[in-house]
C-alpha cells in the first residue's frame, strides 16, 4: 500500500498559541474505518481538522490520498468532512444546503440535483428536505451534515461525533450505512464516545489524550500490546471451580471470578498464548464441558480504560 | 516571463469562473432575499416612498421641476452618499464574511473545494452586485416617480437635461 491509498500524519503538532493541540502525532491510517476515541479536550477535532485543512499544522506534514489541504480544489472532490459545528447560514433549507455545496464543485445542475437527491434518500431527509434547516431536530441537522458530506462521493470521509443526537434507530442506520462505505474501499475517519457502537465497525482505533497519541491499531493487538494489565477472558462451563483451579497451577493465571449465574468464570492470565493451550489441553482431557470462550476486556472501552483511565470520560 | 504566463494558462480559470458566478448567486440569494434585509431594503427605498406619496397625493405645478431637482439632488447627495448607501454596504460587505464567522457557518465554503482567492473576490462581487441592484434600483425608482408627474416634460428633462 502506498503513500497514495493512505492518510498520513509525519511528526505533525499543533499548537494555538501556548495551548497544546497535538503533540509530534505521527500516523498512517489505511482504507476502512479508523476510530479517533479520547476524553474531552484531547485533540481529536484538531487532528480531523489538520486532516481537512481547516487549521495548519505548527510543525510536521500531513497528506491524505498523497494530496495535501493547501489544494482545496483537487483535495475536497476527494473528501467530505461533516463538523461537530451545529451551525448552518440562516434561513436555508436542507435542500439548498446539500445542493448548493455540489454546485461548487462545478458540476452540472442536474447532476448536482440527482447527487443532492440520492444523498437526501441515502439518510431518510427526502420528506423533509424542503424545510428550513432552523426547524429541523438535532438529529435531523446531524444528518443533514452527513448528506452533505458523502453527497460528492469522496473516497474519505471524516466524521467529527457523526452519532451524537442521533435516536437509536437513526444511529443504527448511520453505522450501517459507515460499514457499507467502508466496504466500498473509503475511509472512514470518526470521532466517537459511543464506545461500545465504535468497536462493532471500527478497523482501527486511534486512542489520544492530552495531545499525544496513546496507541494506534486494531483494538485486539492493541489491548495485546498493554502487557501490564493482565487479559480477562470469560469460559462458559459445566463447572468453573474446577476450571479455576486448574488454571491457577500457572503461575500467569493471576485472578478468578465467578460468574453470577455460576455457569462461568472470568479469569485473567498475563500469558495468554499459554492460557489457551492450557485450556485446550483441560477440554481434551474432558474433565469440564467448555461451552464458550471469550475475551472478555479486549473491547476498545476497555482499552480505553487501561491506557486513558480516569483522565475523562471518553469523547 | 513566459513561464508565468504558461502557470497562468495553466490555471482552472473555466472552473474558478464558474465557482465565482454560483458562489455570487449564492450570496446574493441568502443575503438579499431574506427578510434580515429588510433594513437594507429600508435604507434604499425610504427616500422613493416619500417621494412616491408626494407623488400621490401633493403634485406640483408644472413649474416646480427645477425645485423638484433640487429635492432629488439633494436626497442623493445628504442621505444616500453620506448615509444610505455607507450604511447599507457596511451591512451588506459585513454579513459577508464577519457575519458568517459569528454564525459559524464560513466553514462550510471552506470545505468545498473553492479556492480561497475565488471564494473571497466572488464574496465581494457578490457584495457589489448586492449593493448596485438595491440602491441602483432605488435611484431609477426615485428619478421616474419625481418626473413621472410632468409627462414628457419630465421625460425630456431626465434625458435631455435642463
Amino acid at each position: 500500500m502506498t503513500a497514495n491509498d493512505r492518510i498520513l500524519f509525519e511528526d505533525v503538532s499543533k499548537f494555538y498559541g501556548e495551548v497544546l493541540g497535538v503533540n509530534r502525532v505521527s500516523l498512517s491510517l489505511p482504507p476502512g474505518v479508523t476510530t479517533l476515541v479520547g476524553p474531552n479536550g484531547s485533540g481529536k477535532s484538531t487532528l480531523m481538522n489538520l486532516m481537512t485543512g481547516l487549521v495548519q499544522p505548527s510543525s510536521g506534514r500531513i497528506s491524505v490520498l498523497g494530496m495535501v489541504p493547501g489544494d482545496p480544489n483537487a483535495f475536497f472532490r476527494e473528501v467530505g468532512y461533516c463538523t461537530q459545528f451545529d451551525s448552518f447560514p440562516r434561513g436555508l433549507t436542507g435542500w439548498e444546503f446539500v445542493f448548493d455545496g455540489l454546485l461548487l464543485h462545478g458540476m452540472s445542475g442536474m447532476d448536482a440535483h440527482r447527487l443532492a437527491s440520492e444523498a437526501l434518500a441515502r439518510l431518510g431527509l427526502t420528506d423533509v428536505a424542503y424545510r428550513r434547516i432552523a426547524g429541523y431536530s438535532k438529529g435531523m441537522r446531524q444528518k443533514i451534515r452527513l448528506a452533505q458530506a458523502v453527497a460528492h462521493h469522496p473516497r474519505v470521509l471524516v466524521l467529527d461525533e457523526p452519532l451524537n443526537g442521533l435516536d437509536p434507530m437513526a444511529r443504527a442506520e448511520s453505522l450501517a450505512l459507515f460499514e457499507e462505505l467502508s466496504r466500498q474501499g473509503m475511509h472512514l475517519v470518526i470521532s466517537s464516545h459511543i464506545l461500545d457502537e465504535v468497536d462493532r465497525i471500527s478497523d482501527e482505533v486511534v486512542l489520544i489524550t492530552g495531545g499525544y497519541l496513546v496507541a494506534q491499531g486494531d483494538i485486539h493487538a492493541v489491548r495485546r500490546e498493554v502487557r501490564d494489565k493482565p487479559m480477562q477472558v470469560l469460559i462458559r462451563c459445566d463447572r468453573p471451580e474446577i476450571l479455576a483451579s486448574r488454571m491457577f497451577t500457572l503461575n500467569h493465571c493471576v485472578e478468578a471470578r465467578l460468574h453470577v449465574d455460576g455457569r462461568g468464570v472470568f479469569l485473567r492470565t498475563t500469558d495468554i498464548d499459554e492460557f489457551y493451550r492450557l485450556l485446550n489441553r483441560i477440554a481434551i482431557e474432558g474433565l469440564v464441558n467448555i461451552e464458550a470462550v471469550a475475551p472478555a476486556d479486549d473491547d476498545t472501552q476497555a482499552v480505553y480504560q487501561y491506557l486513558i483511565g480516569s483522565e475523562g470520560g471518553a469523547s | 516571463m513566459s513561464a508565468i504566463v504558461d502557470t497562468l494558462r495553466r490555471q482552472p480559470w473555466t472552473l474558478w469562473w464558474i465557482q465565482a458566478k454560483r458562489i455570487s448567486r449564492i450570496e446574493v440569494r441568502r443575503n438579499l432575499l431574506t427578510w434580515r434585509a429588510a433594513w437594507i431594503y429600508f435604507l434604499a427605498f425610504v427616500p422613493t416612498a416619500i417621494i412616491l406619496i408626494h407623488f400621490l397625493f401633493d403634485r406640483h405645478p408644472q413649474f416646480a421641476l427645477a425645485d423638484d431637482t433640487d429635492i432629488l439632488a439633494a436626497i442623493v447627495q445628504f442621505y444616500y452618499i453620506r448615509l444610505g448607501i455607507f450604511f447599507g454596504c457596511l451591512g451588506i460587505f459585513s454579513r459577508l464574511i464577519r457575519g458568517e464567522m459569528v454564525e459559524r457557518s464560513l466553514h462550510l465554503y471552506l470545505l468545498a473545494p473553492v479556492q480561497r482567492e475565488v471564494l473571497l473576490l466572488a464574496k465581494f462581487a457578490s457584495g457589489v452586485i448586492g449593493a448596485v441592484l438595491l440602491f441602483g434600483s432605488a435611484m431609477v425608482a426615485n428619478f421616474a416617480i419625481m418626473y413621472a408627474s410632468y409627462g414628457s416634460a419630465g421625460y425630456d428633462y431626465t434625458f435631455n437635461g435642463p
